[in-house]
Order: structure tokens, then C-alpha cells, then sequence
């Protein structure tokens, strides 16, 4: 039987306990464990670790650094029943989900890993005797912040592309799921990679981004989690003249034209909602569905999402977990009062499950109204919000009517409705008949206040180089 | 040909002047999948390893789409 690891925090090779706070189970709120918390020493001993890592792994070629990348996932796939367990324990997702979410963190660092041989610069014809060339150099020692609702893939994304193009980080990973980050560590300790290329602290979250964001040998800073707190540190990177990657908050309109099948469509929707409980920033949202086929899309819809099996996690046969924490449940009991009030109908959930652990249902709105505040607000929950439309413009109009820009999706089977679509939705990623947001190779981030920069792609891993022209007479 | 003696800026115009499809200096043969091999003039067309290798076995195609 696995069991959920001893929290440790990883610095220039070594694992440390230090006393810290307790890690809530949202199944039933026993306490799991302790994270511990960095002292300003760590994040010092972090720092100097990271320095003397990037030396190290900016030298090593890029062949032998995807070697050690592989040889972690082997052993990331090899644990993956430990992992998973652990993950779902302090998250609360289907254990199910938390295995594909492994796997997939392992694709991500496995093509992070071999794109890192391939991070070209290029030549640029000039005067006759002069050569411009612009090779693309690494950044430095990159300061990585992850949030709970992906224990291992987002910390996956910033160790993958950071390790992958040559650089060294420190990952601050959520204090709520920590485990997820500690056997990734774990991984990469036993796959051999040297001290300091990799450090892993928790900790009061802006402690620790306010001590490290402006010391000088951090050169990137890369986050994901909730806008408020992307633009705070955003601002503190630029007063130290730092990029940034922000992954942060949306509200992911989907856009269904009448000339598709409703009853399909709303299954896939209802499924397509369920992952993490909705608690995932490319969770779709906001429906909008065209008049012809509103009636059946909202009732199929319901009826799908009524029949969502809601329970722990660890037993295989559930769909969906609990919701990570009370604020969750809270928000959620909020925005349906909101939107009932302003006249939206409840046609399936609605109301918390139980009175102990985080329980909250897959929960249906229809008809609601475009000042609800759940419209406006991303819910971060199980929250379907259907919403009647005239016109393909209108959908338009209102899937860009909020200052989220990170997912958005189409059901339409009419080739000029979707290239209209690929041009008009103001977002970062356009899936276009099916709700997947994201891949290891494309790449994936928002527009507006979702964000700035990519994860994923030849242009994540971009986001770890910076370019140099060398100009130099050859005649 | 003394490679160790060559200046810096003889190196680059050599680099640029010889026709051949790869050039070393100060070394013999290196080989890399990362870099792309093949010749200039009679030695050959096309390239193997290296980014220009998997394009030898691929089409490109122009798609119009008009989207207004």
C-alpha cells in the first residue's frame, strides 16, 4: 500500500525538514502531513545552490542533459502508483486523473528535453564582410512558483523547460499539495542530476517570492495561479527588470453553433467540465449556445452532469473529487446564490454535498443572465454556465466581453464559422470541436489578464533564452 | 594546413570562401546528428542530420483560406 511521502524541502542536493504547517486532506480534512517552511538561510543556501547549478548545467551539452530528463521520467512512469496516490490524497482528483496528469508531465519534460537540442539562433545577411549572428543564450537561474490544483504537471512544465534549455531553478511549489513537487524532486535526485540544478522550498508563499524576485541572480520569474497575485509579482519583477512567464486566471467561453449535434456536445461538455472539479484555469465555463439548440444542449447537459459519480478519489469508480479547500466551496455556494438571484435556473447540483470534506457537485446554471457575477468571476469549480445566444456575433461579443484571454472553445461543424472563430476569440488557445487546451508541444498561455509569455512549444522554452547579437567583420 | 595558426578573421573567411558543404576548423570531422552533413557542387544534393534533414522527406504545401 503507498503512503503519502515525508515532506521535505530539497536544496543544492540535500533534503531538509524544517517545522512548517499541516497538509489538509479535502476527502474528509485529517491532516495528511507537515510541509516544511524555508527559513531566509534556505532560500540563501537555495540561491547560492542555484548559482553553482546553473555553472554546472549551462555547460553540460544538451544531449546529456535530456538524458538525465529521461531518466527521471523513467522513474517518475516507474512510481507512478505512489505518486498518483499521493496526489490524490492532498488534491482530492480521481486517481485516475492523477496518473494521466503524470504521464502527461512526463511527456511535457520529455519534449522540453529533446526541443532543447533544437533552441537554434540564426544568421543575418548583411553588408559584404559583416556577419550578424544571433544565437539564443540562457537566461540564468529561473525562480519557479506552482499552484495546487497540478501537484506535478505545472511544476513539470517550469522544471521541464528550465532543465531543458540549460538553466537552474528554484521551485516553490504550493504548500497545499506539495507532494506532487517532492516525488518530481525525488526523480530527478535519484536520476542523478547534479546539486543545485533543481531546489524545491515551501513556505509563506510571498515571503519567499519577496525575497528571492529581487536578488540578482534570478533572472526569470515564472508563475501560475490567480491574476491578483500574477500582476503583484509581475510589478515586482519589473522593478527589478525581470521576465516574467504568468499563467494565470481565465474564463474559458465555449461557443456551440446551432449546426452541431446538442446531445453530443453537451455530453462531451459535461464531461469535458468534471476534470480537478472544474478547478483548472482552461476549465470551460461560460456556454454559449445558439437559440436553435439551447433546449436540448441544457438538458442533456443536465442530465449528464447529474449522473457525475462525486466521491473520494482513491476509489476508482468516482468521476469527480473534492474541491481542494473550503474557500472552494465557499465561492461556489456564493456565485449560485449570485446567479439564482439574478434569475439563473439550477438544473443540476447546486448545493454542497455533506458537511465534511470539500464536496461540491457538478453544478448546471442555465439562462444566466450576463451580469451574474459567476460571468465575471472565474469560478475556479464546478460551475456550467449556459447562456442563450442570437448570432455568431453575439457569442463573439460576449465570449470576449470579460479581460480573461487563456482558453476558448468552439463546437461547430462549418469550415468559414471556425476560421471566423480562430480569428475573432480573444484567447491564447482556440481548441476547435474537443476541450483539450493544451499539449507538450504547442504552445500554451493566455492574452489580457491571463498572462504573459508560453509554457510548452519551441516558444516556451524560448522564454528561458535571451537572443545576443554578435556582429563581427569576417573580410 | 596548420589549423592551430590560423588567426581568428583568416578562419571566418576560409569558413566563408571554401565550397563544401562543412568546413572544420581547429579540428577534423566532427560529427553531430544535431548538424546537418552533405556537399556543395559535385558531392551531392540535399542534407542529412540536423534540421534540414527531416525536410528532405517533406512537401510543403500552401493552404488559401479565406476567414472573412
Amino acid at each position: 500500500m503507498p503512503s503519502y511521502p515525508e515532506l521535505k524541502l530539497y536544496i543544492g542536493g540535500e533534503w531538509k525538514t524544517t517545522p512548517g504547517a499541516a497538509v489538509i486532506n479535502p476527502h474528509d480534512e485529517s491532516v495528511l502531513g507537515t510541509v516544511p517552511h524555508a527559513t531566509r538561510d534556505d532560500l540563501d543556501n537555495a540561491l547560492a545552490a542555484a548559482e553553482q547549478g546553473f555553472r554546472l548545467w549551462s555547460r553540460t551539452s544538451p544531449a546529456k542533459r535530456a538524458e538525465t530528463i529521461f531518466a527521471a521520467t523513467r522513474l517518475m512512469r516507474d512510481r507512478i502508483e505512489g505518486m498518483a496516490y499521493a496526489m490524490t490524497l492532498e488534491q482530492g482528483k480521481p486517481i485516475g486523473q492523477s496518473r494521466l496528469e503524470i504521464l502527461r508531465g512526463c511527456e511535457i519534460m520529455e519534449w522540453d528535453a529533446q526541443e532543447g537540442r533544437r533552441i537554434y539562433g540564426r544568421i543575418i545577411p548583411s553588408e559584404p564582410g559583416m556577419r550578424h549572428s544571433v544565437p539564443r543564450q540562457l537566461i540564468g537561474v529561473v525562480a519557479a512558483f506552482s499552484p495546487w490544483n497540478f501537484p506535478m504537471s505545472s511544476p513539470a512544465r517550469k522544471v521541464g523547460g528550465a532543465l531543458s534549455a540549460g538553466c537552474s531553478i528554484i521551485l516553490k511549489a504550493s504548500e497545499e499539495t506539495p507532494a506532487g513537487a517532492v516525488r518530481l524532486a525525488r526523480a530527478f535526485h535519484d536520476a542523478g542530476l547534479p546539486p543545485g540544478v533543481l531546489n524545491l522550498v515551501f513556505g509563506k508563499p510571498s515571503d519567499i517570492s519577496e525575497y528571492l524576485i529581487p536578488r540578482p541572480s534570478v533572472r526569470l520569474v515564472t508563475f501560475t495561479g490567480s491574476v491578483p497575485v500574477g500582476k503583484h509579482l509581475s510589478a515586482m519583477a519589473g522593478a527589478h527588470m525581470k521576465p516574467v512567464i504568468m499563467e494565470l486566471g481565465g474564463h474559458s467561453p465555449v461557443i456551440v453553433c446551432d449546426d452541431v449535434d446538442p446531445v453530443s456536445t453537451a455530453v462531451t461538455s459535461a464531461i469535458g467540465k468534471s476534470p480537478d472539479a472544474g478547478q483548472v484555469c482552461v476549465s470551460p465555463t461560460r456556454f454559449f449556445v445558439e437559440d436553435k439548440i439551447y433546449d436540448r444542449f441544457a438538458a442533456s447537459f443536465a442530465e449528464r452532469a447529474a449522473a457525475m459519480k462525486v466521491g473520494n478519489g482513491l476509489d476508482p469508480a468516482n468521476q469527480m473529487g473534492p474541491l481542494a479547500n473550503e474557500r472552494r466551496v465557499a465561492a461556489m455556494e456564493m456565485l449560485v446564490a449570485d446567479a439564482t438571484a439574478k434569475g439563473a435556473r439550477v438544473t443540476a447540483g447546486g448545493t454542497r454535498i455533506g458537511n465534511r470534506g470539500y464536496y461540491f457537485p457538478l453544478t448546471v446554471l442555465a439562462d444566466v443572465p450576463d451580469d451574474a457575477r459567476a460571468m465575471r468571476e472565474e469560478p475556479f469549480g464546478p460551475l456550467a454556465l449556459l447562456s442563450r445566444v442570437r448570432s455568431l456575433d453575439e457569442a463573439i461579443e460576449k465570449a470576449n466581453s470579460v479581460p480573461y484571454g487563456l482558453a476558448g472553445y468552439a463546437f461547430t461543424n462549418n469550415a468559414r464559422t471556425a476560421d471566423r472563430l480562430a480569428e475573432c476569440v480573444e484567447v491564447g488557445n482556440l481548441s476547435i470541436n474537443h476541450l483539450v487546451a493544451s499539449s507538450a508541444e504547442t504552445p500554451f498561455g493566455g492574452v489580457k489578464d491571463s498572462g504573459i509569455g508560453r509554457e510548452g512549444g519551441v516558444e516556451g522554452l524560448q522564454c528561458y533564452t535571451v537572443v545576443k547579437n554578435v556582429s563581427h567583420p569576417t573580410a | 594546413m596548420s589549423c592551430q595558426a590560423l588567426a581568428k578573421p583568416r578562419a571566418h573567411r576560409l569558413a566563408k570562401s571554401i565550397r563544401a558543404g562543412s568546413v572544420w576548423i581547429n579540428c577534423y570531422q566532427a560529427m553531430d546528428p544535431a548538424v546537418q552533413f552533405g556537399g556543395h557542387k559535385m558531392s551531392g544534393c540535399g542534407r542529412e542530420s540536423g534540421a534540414r534533414h527531416l525536410e528532405e522527406y517533406l512537401n510543403v504545401k500552401s493552404v488559401w483560406n479565406r476567414t472573412d
